[in-house]
């Protein structure tokens, strides 16, 4: 019995993470959890749990080191396996079924959505501003890093400007009812570290047709930067807004 | 106002997104330690180390740099150089430096911090790992062994004096394992010399597949409770911790303790919290692979329960002022 357990049960916990690992990666699911210098590992790690369930499958369940000089505590003992085999594979193959590949907006929310760049690291390079174009694709932390930038203030100054991100609500900086924010959310290395970034639009008046909230929209308006609270904000009066399919990447920008 | 409030589809994906993240560093972890285990006997290591006690127990704070190795694996490590004679001054500083002090968690610290600092976080980190293993390796050199290690296990030692000096000979040290009967590694002495590498390298999977499951138990808690936290808490609350230096120091810290996170992994977690100050993270980085949960409870097959939570005491306080002063300065 012993000897079954531990031939079976590790090889059968390391094929279903394996498993696991493998199948995001090759589905593409993965760029919505990892950003991509940590894809690879991914796939590495997804073939080597398998090669190594092969070898623990093959090597006929004999104990991992001699008794009185094993470390293993855990696994060592049936119990042990047994447990292990239990933790790891519940809670992993439950979030495998249940994830959406993205935050409801309750756990955007919980983390705080950022609307001032000088909450956010400082940017790795300046932005350049093509001068001969009057429209411009930017992303949503470009129009936060303006409001402190009074160059790229002035490089898009009578300039269209088109967002796009996952719309929400605006609860606090909304004093005529008018704004909502377009957020995206910035993920360092995975998702559990991503942060939410939000810059501000403002409507003539809201549209009739209520967009629910986290659709992604893409949105066209001017670019203005008043004073509000004793700093500058960056707020995009909405000429247009549309909604979209979500970007391939997500969460990064 | 609603502090907690948990989705499941939430909890997911952060957790999945955690897992996918550590389950690489992980992997590699459990392979370099099987390499190690099967491959490489202790007494090369104790044979490489200084006379003189103070250099060998600063020298032990690097090995991890050639040996690297998690908490978990570096207990099972280190009881193994304590039954070959290694001073436990030397196995001390080995254990409580090899999680840091280590190329892969360097590594993992640096890509972790990828716009919050990370060459500062990564060598501050490194430098703080190794000075508290070796501070507190110095400490046990003056101590008792039998106020140390576990009375069986000081059974097993050679007569190595009040602390545990080390005895060169092999003769000696062949003595001692047969009186002891903990052996040198994993493998008995005698299959060194007839095992084939085949035979050694099923030793390799199945030492790595030990290491990673039991690792990896306490990883997947660990990444539950932080994706719990993660997700469900509204962490407006806790900027009051943030936003005070020695209070969110010592948050930081008992976090660490609780979450048990392997140090080639937590700086991920470390990074998430970005409302905290750096030095809370650094606390957070330092004393998670020094002491938490999981440890206690591995430390206890080693050592004397009071000396665990003296080590625990000692860590805790040492970590905390130090990475508060570093706040002062401004680091």
């Amino acid at each position: 019995m012993t000897r079954t357990l531990n031939r079976w049960l590790p090889a059968l916990t390391l094929v279903v993470w394996g498993f696991i690992l493998l199948y995001f990666y090759g589905s593409g699911r993965l760029a919505a959890f990892l950003h991509p210098l940590f894809r690879p590992g991914v796939l590495i790690a997804g073939v080597g749990l398998l090669l190594l369930a092969a070898g623990s499958a093959v090597g006929g369940g004999e104990e991992c080191c001699e008794e009185d000089a094993c470390g293993h505590g855990i696994s060592r003992l049936t119990v042990g396996k047994i447990l292990t085999f239990v933790v790891l594979l519940l809670p992993v193959t439950l979030a495998f079924f249940s994830t959406r590949d993205g935050f409801s907006l309750n756990a955007i929310e919980n983390r705080g959505v950022v609307m001032d760049a000088s909450e956010l690291a400082g940017r790795s390079g300046a932005l350049e501003v093509p001068q001969d174009v009057d429209h411009l694709t930017i992303s949503v932390i470009d129009l936060l890093y303006a409001a402190q930038d009074e160059r790229l203030q002035e490089e898009f100054s009578g300039k269209t400007i088109e967002v796009v991100g996952q719309l929400m609500a605006e609860k606090t900086a909304n004093p005529r009812g008018n704004r909502m924010r377009v957020v995206r959310m910035f993920m360092n290395c995975c998702a559990a570290d991503a942060k939410p970034v939000g810059a501000l639009i403002e409507f003539q008046a809201l549209p009739e047709a209520q967009v629910p909230e986290l659709s992604w929209v893409r949105v066209v308006g001017k670019p203005s930067f008043p004073m509000e609270g004793g700093r500058k904000i960056a707020v995009l009066k909405v000429d247009s807004i549309d909604v979209t399919d979500p970007p391939d990447e997500s969460m990064l920008y | 106002m609603n502090w907690f409030s948990f989705h499941f589809a939430d909890f997911s994906f952060s957790f999945l997104s955690i897992l996918f993240e550590g389950v690489p560093f992980l992997l590699l972890g459990a392979l370099i330690a099987g390499i190690v285990d099967v491959f490489v006997p202790a007494r090369w290591i104790a044979r490489m180390l200084p006379q003189n006690p103070t250099a060998a127990v600063l020298l032990s704070g690097l090995l991890g740099g050639i040996f690297p190795m998690c908490e978990c694996g570096s207990v099972i490590v280190i009881r193994r150089f304590l039954a070959k004679g290694l001073p436990v001054s030397c196995a001390i500083s080995y254990m409580l430096a090899a999680p840091v002090v280590s190329p892969l968690v360097a590594l993992s610290t640096f890509a972790a911090f990828q716009g919050q600092g990370p060459w500062v976080m990564t060598f501050m980190r490194l430098l703080l790992g190794y000075g508290v293993a070796v501070g507190a390796a110095l400490v046990v050199q003056r101590m008792r062994l039998e106020n140390v290690l576990q009375p069986k296990l000081i059974a097993s030692l050679p007569k190595a004096g009040k602390t545990g000096e080390r005895e060169r000979s092999e003769d000696a040290a062949e003595t001692r394992l047969e009186r002891g009967g903990l052996k040198i590694a994993a493998l008995p002495a005698a299959a060194w010399k007839t095992e084939g590498l085949i035979a050694k390298l099923l030793r390799v999977v199945r030492s790595a597949t030990a290491d990673f499951l039991d690792v990896a138990l306490f990883f997947v808690i660990g990444t539950a409770l932080t994706a719990i936290f993660n997700t469900a808490v509204d962490q407006s609350i806790i900027l009051p911790l943030a936003t005070n230096g020695p209070l969110a120091t010592v948050s930081m810290m008992g976090l660490a303790g609780i979450l048990a996170l392997c140090s080639s992994t937590d700086a991920f977690i470390a990074a998430s919290f970005v409302a905290f100050p750096f030095t809370a993270k650094l606390a957070f980085l330092v004393f998670g692979p020094v002491f938490d949960l999981k440890l206690f409870f591995l430390y206890g097959v080693i050592f004397r329960r009071r000396f665990v939570v003296l080590l625990a005491v000692g860590l805790f306080i040492a970590i905390a002022l130090i990475c508060m002063r570093l706040a002062i300065l401004d680091v």
